[in-house]
């Protein structure tokens, strides 16, 4: 049989044709599935369910507590179905901003008390109606300070679950050894510290961060300890740290590494708070959080007191529930009952667990709470004394170019005048921009 | 007559070809108009706004100033300094490394085959796989690295967290990860390379290191310019595996430690991308693709292709 010849024409015209049917068929819009109708025990039908979207910054380990505190509450509700999303804090800030950006925010979650300069009105709204509406909490059920902190212009955004701060841990077994008191001011602070130090190993003082960068958790605890509240002026336009305390602040933190030379070089990556966890650093200056790592290592004996008694200050936040109130009414009541449920049943086990101090009155003076927080007197006391980070929108930008130049005096390439100067220009040029 | 017919008919025959030509190619030129065209010119109007996504309904016209902005921003400085440093040590090692390793494998025997599978896995890992192997590799005390530093007599070294070694630990991933490829590249490139040339120059008495320096090289000119373009212009724009290896969990910019790792794209994307300037960021991605097509236009101008 003669096979017929394919001319070009006819090629190019079957060419054609195909590619118009490829795209055509492509660009069809997809024929719907069935939803695949998934069913949990005990509880009716998905299409039936409330759906409520839970976002939680707080990494692990605390994050999988509360977690586990928000799947207890689920369990109560027959009709809910929560959806949780735990990660860390870097994490969950880049997508809560983009999630305000496109308004597709969960209906509740968790953020610190600075950050609703940003996010205040934008995607989390006051509660005040919420307040009112027969809740089965009332702000004097809970403590000042961390009430407090999550008003913004007047109006209240969120509540507390907890306080987190800095406070002066010490080794005990280090102390007791050398026969030393825990010191009561700064100038026996920097006594004690030099007395430990024997470098390359032995360290007498441990900044809060591992690699000892000019955090601005750290300036903020020093220039609180200076009795300076915050280092941006309080209706957050111009930077407040290039003064007399924030001199005093800067200085002391570079005397430590450079002068009195208590403190390993954090250029030379040596992780303090390691150095501390190894029991080679006498004093740590750190958080509630830390308890949890403390408490793991068997052969490490510590204990926490104000930083310093005689010039009480310090650094300090809380973790915050915030409701969206954009996704209907059934699903703002549905994120109210969570949280408030939540803080009234599993307070107390929180700060029994994670080492936060508990916002509720009741919880921070509950007996087991005051037993299982015994070596950590120092963080309680001091709750009345710390200062967050200060409530501005951009504050990421402000932390940043404040660390750069605090980096510099860490590195010693600037003066701790020359890094606090540099700092005020640029922070005042993103205040104002 | 019959002339101006025959110019005519090969005159609409000429436009109808070209006409088909244009259906077939239009699917990718429209393509390419919305995916590369259009966002390239969006990027250009963005970089004369202040769109910032979190207000993005106060988006207003600010001419030349996100420019200007770029001339005092530090960190622009820091981080272009740092990018430099990066390019420099990848490019440079990884080129001289890739040329050894080509030379090294100009040969047809069966180990040069398993070489050659071996040297280009690393090349199509992912970055954050890459980033976890090595993290562990460098851990400060009980990394494999360290361990047999310390085996020996060496101090231990913190990698990632001393702000001496932490650039250089991330370059030397960066070669570990393009070496394979480039070196395959290179050995195409030397195995193009007429073998007579060769054996004249060695009839001639030339050594090994004087033919690979005196016919290799130069022969080699072309290729080198492309590897060398392209890897320039990946490192340049080097992000993935510098976040991943050095990135903290609480930081916004990253650069750990103390900024010492913070590359330009690092900065780039976090003004765009977490602190949603997204005007700003349009800016500073310009900025970057003038430094790369800058720089490539020099590049061939010292080793371009001859025609």
């Amino acid at each position: 049989m003669k096979m017929r010849k394919l001319s070009r024409r006819m090629f190019l015209r079957l060419a054609a044709g195909t590619t118009a049917a490829v795209v055509l068929v492509g660009c069809q819009p997809a024929t719907p599935q069935a939803a695949k109708e998934t069913v949990t025990p005990g509880k009716p039908p998905a299409a039936e369910m409330l759906n409520l979207v839970f976002w939680n910054g707080i990494g692990p380990p605390e994050g999988i507590l509360m977690q586990e505190f928000m799947n207890r509450w689920e369990n109560t509700q027959p009709n809910v179905k929560l959806n949780q999303w735990t990660t860390d804090w870097d994490g969950f800030y880049t997508k809560l901003k983009l999630a305000t950006a496109q308004q597709t925010l969960p209906d509740l979650a968790v953020i610190h008390p600075w950050r609703i300069a940003a996010y205040g009105d934008v995607a989390f709204k006051p509660i005040d109606s919420l307040l009112a509406a027969q809740s089965p909490i009332t702000a004097n059920m809970f403590k000042d300070v961390p009430w407090m902190a999550m008003q913004f212009k007047g109006k209240q955004y969120g509540f507390p679950m907890d306080n987190f701060l800095f406070a002066l841990y010490y080794n005990v077994t280090i102390l007791q050894n050398a026969g030393v008191n825990p010191p009561q001011s700064e100038a026996d602070l920097v006594e004690s510290a030099n007395s430990f130090t024997q470098p390359p190993q032995k360290w007498g003082f441990a900044h809060p961060s591992g690699d000892g960068k000019g955090s601005t958790w750290d300036f903020t605890a020093w220039l609180a300890h200076e009795g300076q509240k915050g280092y941006i002026s309080e209706d957050g336009t111009k930077a407040a740290f290039n003064n007399a305390a924030g001199l005093k602040a800067a200085q002391r933190m570079y005397d430590d590494e450079y002068t009195d030379k208590i403190t390993p070089d954090p250029s030379r990556g040596l992780d303090s708070y390691q150095l501390f966890l190894d029991n080679k650093v006498a004093f740590r200056l750190g958080g509630t959080w830390e308890k949890f790592a403390f408490d793991s290592v068997k052969n490490l004996t510590y204990q926490s007191i104000v930083f310093t008694p005689k010039e009480p200050g310090t650094f300090g936040g809380s973790h915050n529930f915030v409701f969206t109130m954009a996704n209907g009414d059934q699903r703002t009541k549905a994120a109210w009952d969570a949280a408030t449920w939540v803080v009234l049943n599993c307070d107390t086990e929180w700060g029994i667990r994670a080492g936060h101090i508990p916002a509720l009155i009741k919880s921070a003076t509950d007996p087991a709470y005051l037993d299982a927080s015994k070596n950590m007197p120092g963080h309680r006391d001091s709750v009345p004394y710390m200062i967050g980070l200060p409530k501005v929108a951009k504050l990421d930008e402000v932390e940043e170019a404040l660390t750069s130049s605090l980096n510099e005096m860490f590195l010693n390439t600037k003066t701790p005048k020359q890094a606090l100067a540099e700092a005020e220009a640029k922070v005042n040029a993103i205040l104002s921009s | 007559m019959k002339l101006g017919r025959l110019k005519k008919r090969l005159h609409t025959q000429a436009r109808r070809e070209a006409m088909w030509a244009l259906v077939f190619l239009s699917p990718y030129l429209i393509i390419f108009i919305i995916w590369q065209i259009f966002p390239l010119l969006y990027g250009l109007w963005l970089s004369f706004t202040n769109l910032d996504l979190l207000h993005s309904s106060d988006v207003k016209f600010v001419g030349l100033s996100n420019f200007t902005r770029i001339l005092s921003d530090s960190f622009v400085a820091l981080s272009l300094k740092n990018t430099l440093y990066f390019t420099a040590g990848s490019v440079g090692l990884g080129i001289v490394l890739a040329l050894a390793l080509a030379s090294a494998m100009n040969g047809t025997s069966f180990e040069n085959r398993w070489v050659k599978w071996v040297c280009f896995i690393p090349y199509l890992m992912g970055a954050s796989a890459i980033a976890i192997v090595w993290k562990r590799i460098y851990l400060g005390y009980s990394g494999p690295l360290n361990e047999l530093l310390m085996a020996v007599g060496f101090p231990n070294i913190a990698w990632l967290a001393d702000t001496n070694s932490a650039m250089p630990s991330v370059i030397i991933v960066s070669v570990w990860t393009m070496l394979g490829f480039n070196g395959l590249i290179l050995l195409a490139g030397i195995q193009n390379i007429p073998s007579e040339v060769k054996e004249a120059a060695m009839i001639d008495g030339a050594g090994p290191w004087t033919a690979f320096w005196l016919i290799t090289l130069p022969l080699l000119k072309p290729i080198l310019f492309f590897v060398i373009t392209f890897a320039f212009i990946g490192a340049f724009q080097a992000f993935g595996l510098v976040y991943a290896l050095t990135t903290g969990w609480n930081a916004v910019y990253g650069g750990d430690p103390l900024y010492h790792t913070l590359t330009y794209v690092m900065y780039l994307y976090a003004v765009a991308f977490k602190n949603m300037q997204v005007g700003y960021g349009a800016a500073l991605s310009w900025l970057l693709m003038a430094i790369i097509l800058g720089v490539t236009l020099i590049e061939r101008r010292f080793l371009g292709a001859e025609e």
